[in-house]
């Protein structure tokens, strides 16, 4: 399933930041989920793309033949 | 090389300080350290001979270089409890193994987290051209200052454009190596997989002078390459022969603001450049090393968010969060995308030598503006102005900023000289065409 379609934001939180170590201040809510939208957004220019999912990663410059100088 | 001893040029650099304290480029001034370096190569070269290339050239460094006996900060209150770093980083032992003095770190970003150089801790970095605007960031301090003619040099860090960016909108020249390229041991990271050590300078003779000075093996820096020492200095005069050069176009052609645009076709007729050349991914790319950079900053800093969360200026601290919480999934996406756009790019490095591309899509936004208005289209200000140089970042290929007066305005903006993985040399060749055609006539203090 893909993660793009499934995320609201405020959910995502409450369930996942209390397992990354840390619990947003009430304060902080809005703003971390605004920029967690922000993220995906910018996720789904890319993420389903048929060429992306087919591909595998490259985890930094210069890793592969096709990259070398 | 001046007749000026090193400690004339130092106390000279920081007469100047005092007089750039308008635009707050600067967060720490080492006078102390500066001058005993300076009476050092006074003492041991007394007859006018040069410890090496940079012989007493002040530079300054922004604020997440490490500095021996100094907490290194990365503009924000968030590192304050850390220990004072115990050696200089590599880039700035190596600038003073070349005879150059560190006088200054510089105001930057949050932890190099944006690109207008606004900082809730330190305040903003103002852009000398006109003191009611950014001086771009991350390394804002670094750009002003060089932009200021305080020193004709500085240490920038670049991940999505933070040493591009400035120098455009303040008007110097820069050069991002290719990744891997420098040491990055003792720079504050950021973003791990992106990050990269370079320069701002003046001339284009002292960028190239600082670039070589910076190279050589550092067996502390895990990211670094297995790569011999290249000088450019001394291709500089190499002129463009051989050289086929293309104008991206597509995603880099608009918007642009009739001075970015203006000094993309002084460019292109410049260097006889082609139009043509298209990188199909560039949007892509820029939106999956948006993604890259919020997953790897956020899980850098995941330990001080739960500790600390107050010590973060409220607008990082919030990006951080956000990107600690992201899926792996869209992370790994971002790592499939890098490897289709750097593939693409290396085709295009078939046919050409070089491209350009615009640094930014405008001049200097206003402080505080959070739009800015480029043909018709309204966009926010802190992420759009990067979106040009944010599109290359995941290929770590080696990328130079030419100044321009643009509009002749007193606002500059810049183009991308942009070359194959470790062609640094073909990068400083063309900005030295650039220079000697007029290309940034008026910019250089």
């Amino acid at each position: 399933m893909n993660p793009v379609k499934m995320l609201d934001a405020e959910a995502y939180i409450d369930a996942v930041a209390p397992l990354a170590g840390f619990t947003p201040q009430p304060a902080m809510r809005e703003g971390i989920a605004a920029n967690l939208r922000r993220i995906v957004d910018f996720a789904a220019v890319f993420i389903e793309d048929p060429a992306v999912q087919k591909t595998e990663p490259l985890f930094a410059p210069f890793q592969g033949p096709a990259d070398e100088g | 090389m001046t007749s000026d001893t090193a400690s004339d040029r130092i106390e000279a650099a920081l007469a100047a300080i005092d007089r750039a304290a308008a635009i707050n480029a600067i967060t720490t001034v080492l006078a102390d350290r500066a001058r005993q370096r300076a009476a050092l190569l006074d003492r041991r070269f007394p007859q006018g001979e040069a410890a090496g290339p940079l012989h007493g050239m002040p530079f300054a460094a922004k604020n997440l270089f490490d500095v021996e006996g100094l907490v290194t900060r990365a503009g924000s209150a968030s590192t304050a409890h850390n220990p004072p770093a115990t050696r200089d980083a590599f880039a700035v032992a190596a600038l003073e193994r070349a005879g150059g003095i560190l006088v200054a770190l510089t105001n930057m970003d949050e932890l190099a987290y944006g690109f207008s150089g606004e900082n809730a801790h330190d305040g903003h970095t103002r852009n000398p051209r006109d003191p009611a605007r950014w001086a771009g960031g991350s390394s804002s301090g670094s750009a002003a200052l060089v932009a200021a003619g305080v020193v004709s040099v500085a240490l920038g860090s670049d991940t999505n454009g933070s040493i591009r960016v400035p120098a455009a909108l303040c008007g110097t020249f820069s050069l991002k190596p290719t990744f891997g390229r420098l040491s990055r041991r003792g720079a504050f990271p950021f973003a791990a997989t992106l990050d990269h050590v370079g320069v701002l300078a003046a001339d284009v003779h002292v960028l190239a002078a600082t670039y070589d000075a910076l190279q050589g093996h550092d067996p502390d820096d895990p990211f670094q390459a297995s790569r011999p020492v290249e000088a450019v200095s001394p291709h500089l005069d190499a002129g463009l022969a051989g050289l086929r050069i293309g104008v991206l176009g597509d995603y880099f052609a608009a918007p642009l603001s009739e001075g970015a645009g203006r000094a993309m076709s002084e460019a292109a007729g410049i260097l006889s450049a082609i139009r043509g050349p298209r990188l199909t991914r560039a949007a892509q790319g820029r939106a999956a090393a948006f993604v890259t950079t919020a997953c790897e900053s956020g899980s850098l800093h995941l330990q001080a968010l739960h500790e600390r969360p107050e010590t973060f200026g409220p607008l990082v601290r919030e990006r951080l969060m956000a990107g600690a919480l992201v899926p792996s999934s869209l992370y790994i996406g971002a790592q499939k995308l890098r490897r289709l756009l750097s593939g693409e790019l290396a085709d295009l490095f078939r046919t050409y030598d070089a491209l350009i591309a615009p640094a930014t899509p405008c001049e200097s936004p206003l402080l505080g503006a959070d739009t800015i208005e480029v043909e018709g289209q309204s966009m926010p200000a802190r992420s759009a102005i990067g979106m040009f140089t944010q599109a290359l970042t995941l290929t770590g290929v080696p990328i130079g900023v030419a100044p321009n007066p643009g509009c002749g305005t007193s606002l500059p903006v810049g183009v991308q000289i942009i070359c194959p993985p470790w062609r640094e040399d073909i990068v400083l060749r063309v900005l030295a065409v650039l220079a000697r055609e007029g290309f940034t006539a008026g910019l250089v203090p």
